[in-house]
C-alpha cells in the first residue's frame, strides 16, 4: 500500500510541479514586467509565493487528489476505491496507477532521486563556500562598530554576508571616500540586509523554486533581488529621510566600484545587468498608493482558485 | 614553495601564525605555553594545528633534537594580500552563489555616460521637487 501511495504521489506531484510551472512561465511573460511596478514589499512577497508556487500547488493538488483514499481508509467515505477495478485509472493508494509501468514510475522516481540529491550536493557545497568566505572575512577584518566590520583594502567595496548571522563589510578605501552622512546611507542599507537575513533568504528561495522551469527561475530571483535592494533602500531612506540624497549615494558608490581593481576578473559592463536604474526610479517617484480595489480583487481571485482545487477533487482523484 | 591557492585559516590557526610572525621561531611545546594553555587548548590540538598550516604551505619546519621547529613561510603582509584578493575575485563574479548583498551589484558596472544620465535625472527631479509650491 506504501508502494502505491508513494508512486501515486511522486507521479501526481510531479505531474501537478510541471503544470503549474509551465503555467508559470506563460504568466511571467503577460505579467512578469508590469511587476516591477508594485510597492517593492508586495512584489517581495509576490514574488516569494510566485516561486513557491510549483511545489505548493503540486502538493496541495495531490493530496486532494488522493483525499478518497484517505477517507475510505479511515472509513469516512463508502467503499470508493474497491468499487474501481484496475482498468479504472484513479489516484490512489491502494491500487496502482494501472496505465503507467512499473519501470517508468521507477526510472522517473531515480531521476526524482538524482535530482534531489544533486541540489543537496550543490547546497552543501554552497553552504561550504560560505563558511569559509566568511571565516576569511573573519580573519581579515576588523569590527567598526555593531555589525559592521572594515576590511583595510585598497578596494572599493561594501557587501553583508553570512547565512544565520550576517555581518556588513566594507574596505577601508571606500570608508575614506564617503561623507559621514553618505556612510549612513550606505550601512542602513547593509544594516536592513543582515536584518532580514536576505543571503539566507535568497539561498532558501533559490532551492524553492527548483520546479520552475530554468529561465523562469533565474527571473523570478532577480526581480526578487531586486525588490529586496530595493526595500533596503527604503531603510536608507528612513535612515536620513531623503530620497534623492540616497540615490545620489548609489550613483557615488557605482562610479567608485568603476576604478575596482582587478579588471581582467570583472565581468562586462551591462546596463541590462545592473538594478540601479529601477532603483534610482523609484527613489525619484513618490510612492504610489496601492489601488484597494485591486488588491480586494486580486485576494478574492485568489480565494476563489483555492475553493475551487477543493471541488477538483474528485477529477483529480481520476485524473492519473 | 608555493603557497596553496585559498589558505582557508581558522581562528586559532590565525592566532598561531600571528604567534610566529611576532616570535619567530617555536616548537609545538613553545607554541602550546604561548597560546594553548590561556586558551585551555591541549598540546594534541597545537600539534595538529601546527601540522595543518604546514601541510597549507604556510609554515616551514626542521627537526631540532625529537621536536618540529616551526616557522612563517609566508609574510604577514602577503597572506593578507593573497586572502583580500580572493575576497575582491569572490564579490567581483558575475555569479556569486547568493553568497552576499552588496550595495551596488559590484559585477554588474555601468558606464560613466550612464551613470551621468542618470545623475541628471536626479537633479531634474530635485529641482521639481524645491520649486514645488507646498500645499
Amino acid at each position: 500500500m506504501i508502494i502505491h501511495f508513494v508512486q501515486s504521489g511522486v507521479l501526481a506531484m510531479l505531474f501537478f510541479a510541471s503544470l503549474a510551472a509551465l503555467f508559470s512561465t506563460l504568466l511571467y511573460r503577460v505579467v512578469g514586467r508590469k511587476l516591477t511596478s508594485l510597492p517593492c514589499q508586495m512584489r517581495s512577497t509576490i514574488l516569494t509565493i510566485w516561486l513557491l508556487s510549483p511545489i505548493s500547488i503540486a502538493v496541495a493538488l495531490s493530496l486532494s487528489g488522493v483525499l478518497f483514499s484517505w477517507m475510505e481508509s479511515h472509513e469516512m467515505a463508502t467503499e470508493h476505491c474497491i468499487s474501481h477495478n484496475n482498468s479504472m485509472a484513479h489516484l490512489c493508494w491502494f491500487d496502482p496507477v494501472v496505465h503507467i509501468s512499473d519501470y517508468l514510475w521507477i526510472g522517473g522516481m531515480c531521476l526524482m532521486a538524482l535530482v534531489i540529491v544533486f541540489n543537496a550536493y550543490k547546497g552543501i557545497n554552497l553552504m561550504l563556500k560560505q563558511w569559509r568566505f566568511q571565516s576569511t572575512l573573519r580573519t581579515l577584518s576588523e569590527q567598526q562598530e555593531n555589525n559592521v566590520f572594515r576590511i583595510a583594502s585598497e578596494h572599493f567595496f561594501v557587501f553583508s554576508s553570512g547565512l544565520f548571522s550576517p555581518q556588513a563589510f566594507i574596505s577601508s578605501q571606500l570608508l575614506e571616500q564617503l561623507s559621514a552622512e553618505e556612510l549612513d546611507v550606505v550601512l542602513a542599507h547593509e544594516q536592513a540586509h543582515c536584518q532580514r537575513r536576505d543571503v539566507l533568504r535568497r539561498l532558501l528561495l533559490g532551492f524553492a523554486g527548483l520546479f520552475h522551469l530554468p529561465a523562469t527561475r533565474q527571473h523570478l530571483l532577480n526581480d526578487s533581488e531586486l525588490a529586496h535592494e530595493q526595500i533596503c533602500d527604503l531603510a536608507s531612506v528612513q535612515q536620513v529621510e531623503n530620497r534623492f540624497f540616497v540615490a545620489e549615494t548609489i550613483i557615488k558608490v557605482a562610479r567608485q566600484l568603476q576604478l575596482l581593481k582587478p579588471l581582467t576578473k570583472m565581468g562586462i559592463a551591462s546596463f541590462d545587468d545592473s538594478h540601479i536604474d529601477i532603483r534610482i526610479q523609484q527613489l525619484l517617484e513618490q510612492p504610489k498608493p496601492v489601488n484597494s480595489y485591486m488588491l480586494f480583487f486580486s485576494t478574492a481571485l485568489l480565494s476563489l482558485i483555492m475553493c475551487s482545487a477543493l471541488m477538483l477533487t474528485m477529477p483529480l482523484h481520476h485524473l492519473l | 614553495m608555493r603557497i596553496l591557492k585559498r589558505p582557508y585559516l581558522g581562528e586559532l590557526e590565525m592566532a598561531v601564525l600571528e604567534q610566529l610572525w611576532s616570535n619567530g621561531e617555536f616548537d609545538a611545546k613553545g607554541v602550546h605555553t604561548a597560546l594553548g594553555k590561556a586558551r585551555g587548548i591541549s598540546h594534541n590540538t597545537i600539534q595538529s594545528t601546527l601540522e595543518r598550516l604546514f601541510k597549507k604551505k604556510l609554515l616551514a619546519r626542521k627537526k631540532v633534537s625529537h621536536a618540529y621547529v616551526y616557522q612563517t613561510a609566508v609574510a604577514r603582509d602577503e597572506l593578507m594580500g593573497r586572502m583580500i584578493d580572493d575576497v575582491v575575485s569572490t564579490i567581483s563574479k558575475d555569479n556569486t552563489d547568493g553568497m552576499l548583498a552588496a550595495f551596488v551589484d559590484i559585477a554588474a558596472r555601468t558606464d560613466d555616460a550612464h551613470l551621468d544620465r542618470l545623475e541628471q535625472l536626479i537633479n531634474e527631479y530635485r529641482s521639481n521637487h524645491d520649486n514645488k509650491p507646498s500645499s
